[in-house]
């Protein structure tokens, strides 16, 4: 089966407040789910992605961030390259032996597995305390990621439609 | 010599906190000799003995399988076996149950060992930062690796239920056994990994370049007369330790030091010892599958030291060795797989005690619990593999570390870590994330200065 063009990676703790962002924007995805779009809950195992690559267009990494400076809740998206990327929360893997998504996704670009395009959205937030669940100020913002991440796909979807037709998108009119 | 002439040097190397371990470095030279070597364990002790009593005997193997997220199966099994010799039902165990135990600890084995080869210990020979600068120029090697790795984790799944954590176990036997169908699924890929581990463990051993460090060790390991050591098999060493599970506890001493929070084990009366592949394969290379007995001649040839290794740099090769022993029994239980007549045998309660240690990737974990009439635990003992070979660390880090005199502190700390990873400590992530603080001069034993 050919792989969606858009995989939609989320990370984070469900058991550590809000850092559970990312298996919280899964489920509420899994309800009103995307076209283009597979998404994979990697939570805290993020190696996992290594495996499903292959046959994408792009990337959407979605998680929890640390931005002291903004507000709570506030969404963020850029590139996974750009040099102002957001702090993401679990900058350390669960496991000794495991790895951060940071690491994964460089890994990935080392063996050359990276879609073109990698896209990150975060939502700022206000604690990963573990034993405590998601804000519902964190929570909130599923619905507006869910909108990002599917303008995402529009747009990725209405690029690859454009590289498959002939050049300028149209058939031009015989001679 | 006066005193104002002595150099005192000081390597530490401490580590931020990680869950499966926590551990630092602190060698103190004088001189250019070592005068002291810790490798300090600080993590907090986790108290899994005492949370084990007054629970039942049904819930020990999924409780203690927390205990590691790379090697739960090691506790599930020795914890499983354990139980069953304390319920009088050891003996009682099918042969069909036994093989499936045996195909499970192959997934283990084959994960860990790869992850460990490959992403951790690898790119310490081949000087690089970490595997994903290696993977820039080894990237064949590093996919192999992954696609190996991920064979591991799916035996452990089909067996019990998923990779991490696994659930499927229980004292007895398993929850439910897969089909024909599901297990016959894997062995295209299983036998396709076997051929790329026998590829991968002659270029380890023709490509790598092992340092020269021999010591005279005391290898520990389960010795079972007709297999390769995984499950069963009496405690043996080479130093002449020769006892039953059940008495393995008794030969041992477990001591505190101060400066770690795990537990230094000692062999009565002679002192540190090794347990791990090493140890497993100095004692147990003719019970190898062939297909892995088959390449030994050619890797001791070309690491240029025929067996007993005592380099314990050549640990990465036991391991290539070991993971090629477990993908080619993993195949040969599957091809021969017919789910079994049943899964688990009965257990009635009863008031008793069982020790059993099984073969973790890392070394012999041994398990003592004392049952009530009712099945509730009493008393609960747990050595870990870690702990079995602590002193043997520190010990290599005194004769390591007096090689390494006229190295830069950074370097020497390098070389150290590189030591301590041969071992596979469940601290070994740990020290993958280090401040390096040294100090010149001053009174021995003094801790340098954050640098």
């Amino acid at each position: 089966m050919k792989a969606s063009p858009v995989l939609l990676a989320t990370c984070g703790n469900s058991m550590a407040e809000d850092d559970g962002f990312g298996p919280h924007l899964a489920r509420y995805v899994e309800q009103h789910p995307i076209p283009g779009v597979e998404t994979a809950d990697l939570q805290v195992w993020p190696d996992a992605l290594l495996d499903l690559l292959v046959g994408r267009q792009a990337l959407i990494v979605a998680d929890a961030a640390i931005c002291p400076e903004q507000p709570i809740g506030r969404i963020i998206e850029c590139d996974w390259g750009a040099p102002n990327r957001p702090q993401l929360a679990n900058q350390h893997p669960l496991s000794s032996h495991g790895m951060t998504i940071s690491e994964v996704v460089e890994l990935a670009r080392s063996l050359g597995l990276l879609p073109r395009i990698v896209r990150v959205i975060v939502v700022n937030i206000g604690g990963a305390q573990v034993g405590k669940g998601i804000s519902d100020i964190v929570a909130a913002q599923a619905a507006p990621v869910r909108t990002r991440i599917a303008m995402i796909a529009v747009q990725i979807c209405a690029d690859d439609l454009q590289l498959d037709a002939p050049r300028h998108g149209f058939r031009q009119p015989p001679a | 010599m006066s005193d104002s002439n002595v150099r005192t040097r000081t390597i530490r190397v401490g580590a931020l906190a990680r869950v499966e371990g926590e551990g630092a470095l602190h060698l103190v030279m004088r001189d250019g000799h070592v005068e002291q070597s810790r490798l300090d364990i600080y993590e907090p002790p986790r108290f899994f003995e005492a949370l084990l009593r007054g629970r039942s005997y049904t819930e020990v193997p999924d409780i203690t399988a927390r205990i590691c997220g790379i090697c739960p199966v090691a506790y599930q099994m020795g914890s499983c076996h354990a139980l069953e010799k304390a319920m009088g039902v050891f003996d009682a165990i099918d042969p069909a149950i036994r093989r499936l135990r045996t195909l499970l600890y192959c997934g283990e084995w084959i994960e860990s060992h790869v992850l460990h080869m490959f992403m951790l210990h690898l790119p310490d020979f081949l000087g690089y930062e970490s595997a994903i600068t290696m993977a820039n120029d080894h990237r064949d090697v590093v996919q192999q690796a992954l696609r190996i790795k991920k064979i591991g984790n799916a035996i452990v799944s089909l067996l019990a239920g998923r990779a991490v954590h696994p659930v499927g176990v229980k004292v007895g036997g398993f929850y439910s056994a897969p089909t024909q169908a599901r297990a016959a699924a894997m062995l295209s890929d299983l036998r396709t990994c076997l051929e790329e581990m026998c590829e991968l463990t002659l270029l380890l051993a023709k490509k790598v370049s092992y340092p020269d460090f021999k010591r005279d060790y005391e290898f520990v390991a389960l010795c079972p007369e007709d297999e390769y050591p995984m499950n069963l098999g009496r405690i043996i060493s080479s130093a002449g330790l020769n006892v039953d599970q059940q008495e393995f506890g008794d030969a041992i001493e477990e001591q505190q030091v101060e400066h770690s929070t795990a537990l230094h084990s000692v062999i009565r009366g002679r002192g540190s010892y090794m347990v791990g592949p090493l140890a497993r394969l100095n004692l147990n290379h003719e019970k190898l599958h062939p297909r892995a007995r088959e390449l030994l001649p050619a890797v001791s040839a070309a690491v240029g030291s025929q067996l007993p290794w005592r380099n314990n740099f050549l640990s990465l090769p036991a391991r290539a060795l070991e993971t090629v022993h477990a993908l080619a029994m993993a195949g040969d239980i599957i091809a021969s797989y017919t789910p079994p007549a049943r899964v688990a045998i009965p257990i009635t309660p009863r008031a008793g005690t069982g020790g059993h240690g099984t073969e973790a990737p890392r070394g012999i974990c041994w398990h003592r619990y004392t049952t009530e009439a009712d099945g509730s635990i009493a008393a609960a003992r747990i050595i870990p593999p870690t702990s079995q070979n602590q002193g043997t660390i520190e010990q290599d880090l005194r004769w390591y570390a007096e090689t390494l005199a006229g190295l830069d502190d950074q370097t020497a700390a390098l070389r150290c870590e590189h030591l301590i990873r041969n071992y596979d400590p469940c601290i070994s992530c740990s020290v993958h994330f280090l401040r390096l603080n040294r100090s010149e001069a001053g009174a021995l034993g003094e801790k340098g200065k954050p640098g």
